[in-house]
């Protein structure tokens, strides 16, 4: 069966006879057209009656780069990639008038450049296999970035125009060549369009320079900002100073970005860069290829050091290993350490530092060059710096968050830090273990050095720890004075009246001898409140080491009076038992004993109930309007056994039925009746008289509310009446110069001294008064009414 | 064979079971046990009768350190679920427990308070009056037997119950307030009611309430007497006893006179209503009719800056001060639930005014600040500032 006639379309056979003439025209020609000759061949396959062929529309072009590449930083690291594989070691774009569309960029790399078959076969051929047969680079054997060959087609979604200019050291002359992608129009067989090529000076010694012209979009700083992040996360970032370019070791890269305005190239700070100027420190690390290891620091704060041996560090490292005993070779370590909200960096800088740390903090792995996922990857703690960090066996800050910094091996022959078949990440080889150890040792012990610098502890329980002296500000407003007066005495010397110079007049004026009388008196009053500063804050000094005293002593009260909780019940349920026992024998003498002996026992029991009691009131924090009513009468109650033993009656002579004092603690009413009336029971006892009388006055006066203690004890000499409420004044055993704090304390020396504290800081008084008839001892308080 | 009571408390209480047991000796015997696990606690009850319960609120920790999850109150209330079934479960159960932890959970909730017979601080009562909380404990226990053999004696009605358990006449119910037993109880079949329910509602509404029966100090005060000062007051409250004295369960623990015969009484001896007699003529009468002279009348209260004297007509006490009250001198204090039999309870001008008691009736409020002006006004004027 056949299809003659029916279905095939026999070619128009002029037409095909023309076009073969035509092309026999076109090869017997003086000046080859080669355009025409594939056109026309193009053209004449069409005939072929037996055989179908694809072929390529030109537009294909456009859509490759439009869909392979979506947005314009994508395509630049493409650029930056192919440059890699060429094994360049610095490529640099520019930007030049790219604020608006149709600017121009030009991307330089010093790489191998290309021949003219590598050109035409290699960059000009579409999905070309030469990376995927070779799939390291020539000269550093890097692993190429590329793979599929299209990325070049980036650069039309770049700009209209594209100039190539490329030369590798052999050549002798560059070849350029011009593409221009708005020929590269649909309807139109990609083959036949040529691009023009050219030979030209070379501009370099070897290298490829790509100038895409004609810039499709508009490139502002955030854009090349955006792009350069791009980038740098395949590559280091060039702000770290590449160490490991020593000889022979060249496979390095770095890409810069640049823009010109008029002419002058203006380097674009990444954000990065711009916070390194406010670290902290800067950390190094060197093992170069001999395996010498340099370490250590630079700090605008605490100086350079360089491997230091620092106190304590055989306590802060478990194995002792030293630094330089690593069996490693070609390591570089840069990393920058940051402590937030420390004072060390501009205060606007801290939330954006902060957060830029949280995001970017930890230490980076480039391997030849190149970053090795994921090590320093948000959330990666390859270092173990944020388990250790959060163990808190060292105090000073650590973790990942400090720090930004990346750590570069060479290893050109990939064996010492093997890739993962993924390459994701590297083997957990030995190397990579000493690598991590290295690096983490190095990390510390600047932290330590620095900890200790600024006068903070390593680790908790820290022995030789002393903080850093401090220049008290007294100190320093008296240095400020003395600076002062000297630069007032030398203005004097300038305007004395010797020298009767012309332009001095006017200064001589300013200071007649009036103000200069008035000058040195408030220098001197000034030099005379800050002696009374000084005698001021010691006072304040020794008060506070007292009240620490104090508050050790009211915590360890508390605690006993507590916990002897548990026991008491026991002791008296035993006492009780033993009592009636006793009792039993009917022996007057052995019950009347055990009489006592429970009496003292309840005693001690009510004592600790109302301390216990007290304890228990400090829990509540808050200040709330005190019924001084209740207060004497829950305090009278709770009292009541100890004055019963005592023998002393306890009266409460209210004047008001409205005594409600302004907000304090009721643990602070708990000291000053507990004060007052131990002071009362005591001066009884001493008094030793029959009439034994404790007596509570409350009521109002003015806008206060008024509290009177009054007894039948010994009574208070006058003048003594101001001095009871000195520290340490005490009635009943006056305290020696070899007296212990103990003795002091416990000697009732302070008791009325912190009463009057307490009163004294509501805006209270408390004095004593002449009392009333029948009464040897009168306290009168005052304290604003609610 | 003395009672066997079980105390499970993570703290050491030996000296507790031995003041306890030495306060009824042969009667009462209280083991000492540490907490466990649930399981391991109804193992425990399993095995042993137990005559009566003592838990330790917070039971905290097993000897060996493991954790309990659960309080007293669970123990309880399993304890409660069973009684009502076996007779073995149907017990007394205490609740011993420091005061911290009382306020911290106990009375912050209601419904663990119904499940036990008494509740006893450790630092307070425990410390001060062991021996009579050990005299207590026995006389629970016995009212809860006598209970079951009242039960068990097949009583014809609920009546007949009461008056075995009250140890009264059937009668003599029938004269009081007719609210009294079928506000609690109302049919025969309730007598099947676990013992639990009836020693709960003789121990909170009858003993521990004035109303049907009164205490020692509330009888003193009825009849005018100074306990303190009266020498012959102990024959005077025999004498009572022996007239009108409840002989029912829990009456030894806690001495009870029924309050409606001491009104009969002073009616049929004196003629006359004992209410609105002044307490120095009451004691008038009974020194003549019961020959004692060592009896002193109670002097009534004063409050400084009250003008008016508080009148001698006592029939309540201050819950204050415990002295003798004429109600119309106090405030009412604020109860939640009052049975129409109950007495209403009151603090003295003194104790509100001046010694600061807060729990009065709200119809009070207006009362209370008009008398407070009055004292504070004449306090004032009694400053010498």
């Amino acid at each position: 069966m056949s299809f003659e006639g029916k279905g095939r379309v026999m070619p128009d056979k002029s037409k095909f006879e023309k076009l073969k003439e035509e092309l026999q025209e076109a090869l017997e020609a003086k000046e080859t057209d080669y355009d025409r000759i594939l056109f026309l061949s193009t053209e004449i396959a069409k005939f072929d009656a037996n055989n179908v062929r694809f072929t390529v529309d030109a537009g294909h072009i456009d859509r490759l780069g439009k869909e392979l590449v979506g947005k314009p930083e994508i395509a630049v690291a493409e650029l930056v990639k192919n440059a890699y594989d060429a094994d360049a070691k610095e490529v640099s774009l520019v930007f030049e008038q790219a604020w608006y569309v149709g600017g121009k960029l030009t991307i330089t790399d010093n790489g191998t450049g290309m021949t003219r078959d590598e050109l035409i076969n290699g960059f000009m051929r579409i999905s070309s296999a030469d990376k995927v047969n070779n799939p390291l680079s020539r000269i550093f054997k890097r692993q190429r970035a590329g793979r599929k060959g299209i990325g070049r087609f980036a650069v039309q979604k770049l700009g209209k125009k594209l100039t190539i200019i490329t030369q590798t050291s052999e050549m002798t002359e560059a070849i350029k060549v011009n593409i221009d992608w708005t020929k590269f129009e649909k309807n139109k067989e990609i083959g036949t369009i040529s691009s023009q090529i050219e030979s030209t000076d070379k501009l370099m010694h070897h290298g490829t320079i790509l100038v895409i012209e004609q810039l499709n979009g508009s490139w502002s700083d955030a854009d090349i900002k955006r792009a350069y992040r791009y980038v740098s996360k395949l590559i280091r970032p060039a702000h770290f100073k590449n160490k490991l370019s020593i000889e022979n070791q060249e496979n390095t890269f770095s890409v810069s970005f640049y823009r010109t305005r008029i002419s002058e190239h203006t380097i674009i700070a990444d954000e990065q860069k711009m916070i390194f100027d406010q670290a902290l420190a800067k950390i190094t690390a060197t093992i170069d290829a001999e395996g010498n290891v340099t370490w250590g620091y630079d700090s605008k704060h605490f100086g350079k050091e360089e491997n230091f041996d620092f106190f304590g560090k055989d306590k802060l490292f478990d194995d002792k290993k030293e630094l330089d005993t690593y069996n490693l070779k070609n390591i570089f370590l840069e990393a920058y350490y940051f402590i937030p909200s420390s004072g060390f960096h501009a205060k606007q800088d801290d939330n954006r530092i902060t957060e830029l740390l949280k995001q970017e903090g930890g230490i980076k792995l480039y391997r030849n060059g190149f970053r090795v996922s994921p090590y320093g990857d948000q959330y990666d703690d390859w270092l173990g710096l944020d388990a250790s960090s959060d163990s808190r066996v060292f105090l000073p800050p650590y973790a990942n968050r400090h720090f930004m910094g990346v750590v570069e091996v060479l290893d050109l022959e990939g064996q010492v830090f093997e890739e993962r078949s993924s390459r994701e990440g590297l083997l957990e080889n030995t190397s990579l273990t000493e690598l991590k150890e290295f690096i983490y040792k190095v990390l510390l012990s600047v932290v330590f050095r620095i900890a200790a610098k600024r006068g903070r502890k390593i680790y908790t329980g820290q022995e030789d720890w002393e903080p850093k002296p401090r220049i008290k500000p007294h100190e320093q407003v008296q240095e400020t004075v003395m600076q002062l007066q000297t630069a007032f005495s030398n203005v004097y010397s300038e305007s004395t009246p010797n020298n009767e110079e012309e332009n001095d007049t006017i200064v001589t004026a300013a200071i007649s001898n009036e103000a200069k009388t008035q000058i040195d008196s408030l220098l001197s009053t000034l030099n005379e409140q800050m002696d009374e500063v000084r005698a001021e804050r010691q006072r304040e000094i020794d008060e506070i080491a007292m009240l620490r005293v104090l508050a050790g002593m009211g915590v360890s009260i508390g605690e006993f009076s507590h916990e002897v909780r548990h026991y008491s019940t026991e002791f008296k349920l035993g006492m009780d038992r033993l009592h009636k026992d006793l009792i039993s024998t009917q022996s007057e003498m052995l019950s009347s004993q055990s009489d006592t002996l429970n009496k003292n026992l309840d005693g001690l029991l009510s004592y600790i109930r109302y301390f216990d009691a007290n304890i228990a009131a400090n829990v509540q924090r808050e200040l709330c309007s005190i019924d001084l009513l209740e207060q004497v009468e829950l305090f009278i109650e709770k009292m009541q056994p100890i004055a019963h033993r005592q023998n002393i009656q306890l009266i409460v002579e209210p004047f008001t039925t409205k005594a409600y004092t302004l907000p304090m603690h009721v643990s602070e009413w708990g000291s000053i009746l507990i004060n007052l009336f131990t002071n009362s029971v005591k001066a009884i006892s001493r008094a030793n008289t029959k009439k034994r009388i404790i007596k509570y006055k409350i009521g109002k006066l003015n806008n206060n509310i008024y509290f009177e203690i009054l007894d039948t004890g010994d009574g208070i000499p006058v003048e003594n009446y101001s001095l009871v409420f000195e520290p340490f004044f005490t009635t009943s055993a006056p305290t020696t110069p070899f007296s212990t704090t103990q003795q002091e304390i416990s000697g009732t020396g302070l008791g009325l001294k912190i009463v009057k504290d307490i009163i004294t800081s509501y805006n209270g008084t408390i004095s004593i008064t002449e009392p009333d008839e029948g009464f040897s001892t009168k306290f009168h308080i005052e304290i604003p009414q609610a | 064979m003395p009672h066997e009571l079980i105390y499970i408390d993570d703290d050491n209480v030996g000296e507790y079971c031995k003041s306890l047991n030495s306060a009824c000796p042969g009667e009462i015997n209280v083991t000492e046990e540490k907490p466990l696990q649930f399981d391991q606690i109804r193992e425990l009850f399993n095995t042993k009768n137990y005559a009566g319960v003592i838990l330790d609120l917070n039971l905290d920790k097993t000897p060996t350190g493991e954790l309990i999850d659960f309080k007293a109150n669970t123990v309880a209330q399993w304890i409660r679920d069973k009684g009502v079934r076996e007779p073995n479960f149907d017990i007394p159960i205490f609740l011993f427990s420091s005061d911290d932890n009382l306020k911290a959970s106990y009375y912050k909730e209601h419904t663990a308070q119904v499940l036990y017979d008494e509740v006893y601080e450790k630092h307070t009562r425990l410390e001060s009056d062991i021996e009579n909380v050990g005299k207590e404990l026995l006389d629970i226990i016995n009212g809860y037997n006598q209970i079951k053999s009242a039960k068990n004696a097949n009583p014809k009605s609920i009546k007949n119950l009461y008056s075995n358990i009250l140890n009264c006449s059937i009668d003599f119910l029938d004269s009081l307030d007719s609210r009294f037993i079928p506000s609690e109880h109302l049919n025969l079949e309730e007598t099947n009611l676990p013992s639990f329910e009836f020693a709960d509602f003789i121990l909170h509404e009858v003993i521990w309430h004035p109303g049907i029966l009164i205490d020692e100090k509330l009888l003193a005060a009825r009849l005018g007497v100074d306990i303190e000062l009266s020498a012959d007051w102990e024959v005077l409250r025999n004498k009572m006893s022996d007239l009108f004295g409840y002989q029912g369960i829990f009456g030894k623990a806690w001495p009870r006179w029924w309050a409606k015969e001491l009104v009969s009484f002073w009616y049929e001896t004196f003629n006359e209503h004992l209410r609105s007699v002044p307490a120095d003529e009451r004691i008038k009468k009974l020194q003549e009719k019961f020959r004692l002279t060592k009896l002193k009348s109670a002097e009534p209260m004063s409050t400084r800056g009250w003008p008016e004297k508080y009148k001698s007509t006592f029939w309540t006490i201050c819950e204050f001060s415990k002295k003798p009250l004429d109600p119309t001198d106090g405030f009412l204090v604020n109860e939640k639930t009052l049975k129409v039999w109950q007495d209403n309870r009151y603090f003295s001008i003194d104790a509100v005014i001046l010694k600061r008691q807060k729990n009065i009736h709200p119809l009070e409020k207006n009362r209370l600040l008009e008398i407070d002006q009055i004292i504070d006004n004449n306090l004032k004027a009694m400053s010498e500032y």
